[in-house]
């Protein structure tokens, strides 16, 4: 055991060459897995079978196209705007209490991972529905004599997502919270801050990159989604991975899929870089400030 | 002390290959799930393995997507496959990458002549028809047609189509009174002005099987186009839903082989056995699909056999699917489609 250890240590003092050889297994796999594949995937939309630009003309052409992604980024805004509202202070109170207590709920907060999302889908559609629970509380209260129109809009897709996304947010955002110096707070409060005024002078700014972090990532996995827009919402909802399944399994016209798929991935590092401008993504992974 | 745990290890992954190969699978199948799938494994494939002593195993859920990249990718791992709409063998057929069916294998008697194609045979009929709430509409003041589903006056309630042209089309143009046999070629135009008459009162614009059967079981909305068996597996259960055959539109899936299949000549022989007249019976008395056997309905319990689309009164009343049609129209068709759903 102790032998284990000192190779290591050798190992990670010695030139920098041995060091990258250790992500050798994970830059193989990326480019089996992932390089690969896409640089195939973009092969197929631009061959059809020559060389030609058709598939990605055809994105702007039919302005179909770009108001769905404009639909699927609204929609994934929204989302991530209510990721945010739930999952930050969910996450100052698990910063806050005991660490004891605080692993104890985050298996919580880990636990619906462990259901099928279809199960969750379904579950919303018998909560939200006309016949649902909230409707026949309502009536059975008498406070509304029609039911309310809770379900096949876009109010339930942005339920049924937050509630699948809402870890993605509180994992950055605890981890970030977690590694703020506590004193800094504590010195706020010695030179006379209020404790409202010490939250939004000294640790809200500090929490902004696991705020920018939780953010992107929601964002990013909300425009992929596919199964909950296409269960709960209605027909202003439909959103780009619906489309680039209906050419890949039903038109079949895989070139102009992968051209659809470009295009969304496009857009997507686009506002990743901006993103990284302006919020310091790279905090997140970078340790205590 | 590590060494051990290795050891292990590799002893039960050993094992592992060791069972892999020890199972000898003559015949992989695939095709869809849910009861039509359960229905294939207890009256397709567990007499066939009786019969023949050959294994067989499947994986549920038909996806000619997969069949397609299987064979281009030269890894083809089905023996037998569904393609769910004629028109996919059409398309498979242009591109190659299905085999053509023996018809020294397959006897073709008996048979409904118009689910025979050169590279597909058919697996089941089914019906996209007018299903309803019949606690809400009792049997005589139900809906009784495209035009009574176009119709909010009469039949008040929220309604549900599926996210999808095809069917949906031919609806539109029987609502609007283009008689039934003057279908095809489609007017487009006509179509959607009808779709846009009846777009408001859809609350659910629904894209899996199982949604219009739910639905009309939660009482979320009050009628929906529906694949028959679905609404036939919530009648089972009790669901007061009523199914309306009139106007009806048949389609049927089929059997496909793709290309480079290991055992095609199993596979054309499992056709072949399906098609027992008995065997028909039973998989339709289950699942509320009757196969391609004519013969079948001599098998079918009579109070049984009005659940069926190819039952002979509801048959005359439907309209065929036009596969053809589809097949040259359905891209610019479905781009139609997306701009149009999404339009206010």
């Amino acid at each position: 055991m102790e032998k284990g250890y000192h190779s290591a240590r050798v190992i990670l003092q010695r030139p920098a060459f041995f060091k990258y050889a250790l992500l050798v297994p994970v830059f193989v796999y990326l480019l089996f897995f992932f390089v690969y594949p896409l640089v195939k995937m973009f092969i197929t939309s631009c061959f059809d079978p020559a060389f030609t630009l058709k598939n990605y003309i055809r994105t702007y052409q039919n302005p179909v196209y770009l108001e769905v992604i404009f639909v699927t980024f609204r929609l994934s805004l929204i989302v991530t705007f209510f990721s945010l509202l739930l999952g930050y202070p969910l996450a100052y109170f698990l910063n806050r209490i005991d660490p004891k207590i605080s692993q104890i709920l985050m298996i919580f907060v880990v636990l619906p991972f462990w259901t099928s999302i279809l199960v969750r889908v379904y579950a919303w559609m018998v909560i939200l529905g006309r016949n649902g629970i909230i409707n026949s509380f309502l009536m059975k209260l008498g406070l509304v004599s029609t039911p309310l129109n809770l379900l096949f809009n876009t109010f339930s897709v942005t339920v049924g997502m937050v509630h699948f996304l809402l870890p993605f947010m509180v994992f950055p955002l605890y981890s970030v919270m977690n590694g703020i110096d506590k004193n800094l707070v504590m010195a706020a409060y010695n030179l006379g801050a209020t404790p409202i005024k010490a939250f939004f002078k000294v640790f809200f700014p500090l929490s902004l990159p696991g705020v920018g972090a939780g953010s992107l990532i929601v964002f990013i996995l909300a425009i992929g989604f596919f199964v909950t827009p296409s269960l709960l919402g209605g027909r202003g909802d439909i959103v780009i991975s619906m489309l680039i399944e209906n050419q890949v399994n039903v038109q079949f016209n895989w070139p102009f899929a992968s051209a659809l798929a470009f295009v969304l991935l496009a857009f997507t590092l686009i506002i990743f870089n901006l993103s990284n401008r302006f919020l310091a993504i790279n905090r997140i992974w970078g340790g205590k400030f | 002390m590590r060494a051990k745990g290795l050891i292990i290890f590799l002893i039960i992954l050993f094992f592992g290959f060791l069972h892999q190969s020890a199972v000898a699978v003559d015949l992989v199948l695939n095709f869809s799930g849910g009861a039509a799938g359960e229905a294939v494994k207890k009256f397709y494939i567990e007499p066939f393995e009786k019969a023949t002593g050959k294994k067989v195993i499947f994986e549920a859920g038909a996806n000619f997507a997969k069949l397609r990249a299987m064979v281009k990718s030269g890894n083809v791992e089905w023996d037998l496959a569904e393609a769910t709409s004629q028109d996919l063998i059409i398309i498979g057929a242009k591109e190659g990458i299905l085999e053509p069916i023996d018809y020294g294998i397959v006897d073709k008697t008996g048979i409904y002549q118009e689910a025979l194609h050169p590279y597909g045979v058919g697996k089941a009929f089914y019906s996209t028809i007018l299903a309803y709430n019949s606690a809400k509409y009792p049997k005589g003041k139900h809906p009784k047609s495209w035009k009574d589903f176009w119709d909010v006056t009469n039949f008040p309630g929220p309604r549900s189509l599926q996210n999808d042209p095809f069917n949906n089309l031919e609806f539109a143009l029987m609502a609007d009174g283009v008689p039934p046999d003057k279908l095809y070629p489609l007017d487009m135009d006509r179509a959607f002005r009808s779709l846009d008459r009846v777009k408001p009162y859809i609350r659910v614009w629904w894209t899996a099987g199982a949604q219009p059967a739910q639905l009309l079981t939660d009482r979320e909305v009050d009628m929906a186009s529906a694949w028959n068996g679905r609404i036939y597996a919530i009648q089972k259960q009790g669901a007061q839903v009523g199914i309306e055959w009139n106007q009806g539109m048949l389609q049927f899936s089929n059997w496909v082989v793709p290309k480079g299949a290991k055992n095609k000549k199993l596979a054309m022989e499992f056709i072949n056995f399906t098609h027992q007249p008995k065997l028909q019976a039973d998989y339709a008395e289950f699942v509320g699909y009757p196969g391609l056997s004519e013969k079948a309905f001599e098998f079918i319990k009579p109070e049984f056999a009005p659940n069926l689309p190819t039952y002979p009164e509801h048959y005359k009343k439907q309209v065929v699917v036009n596969y053809q049609w589809w097949h040259e129209n359905r891209e610019k068709v479905q781009e139609r489609w997306n701009a149009w759903i999404m339009k206010k």
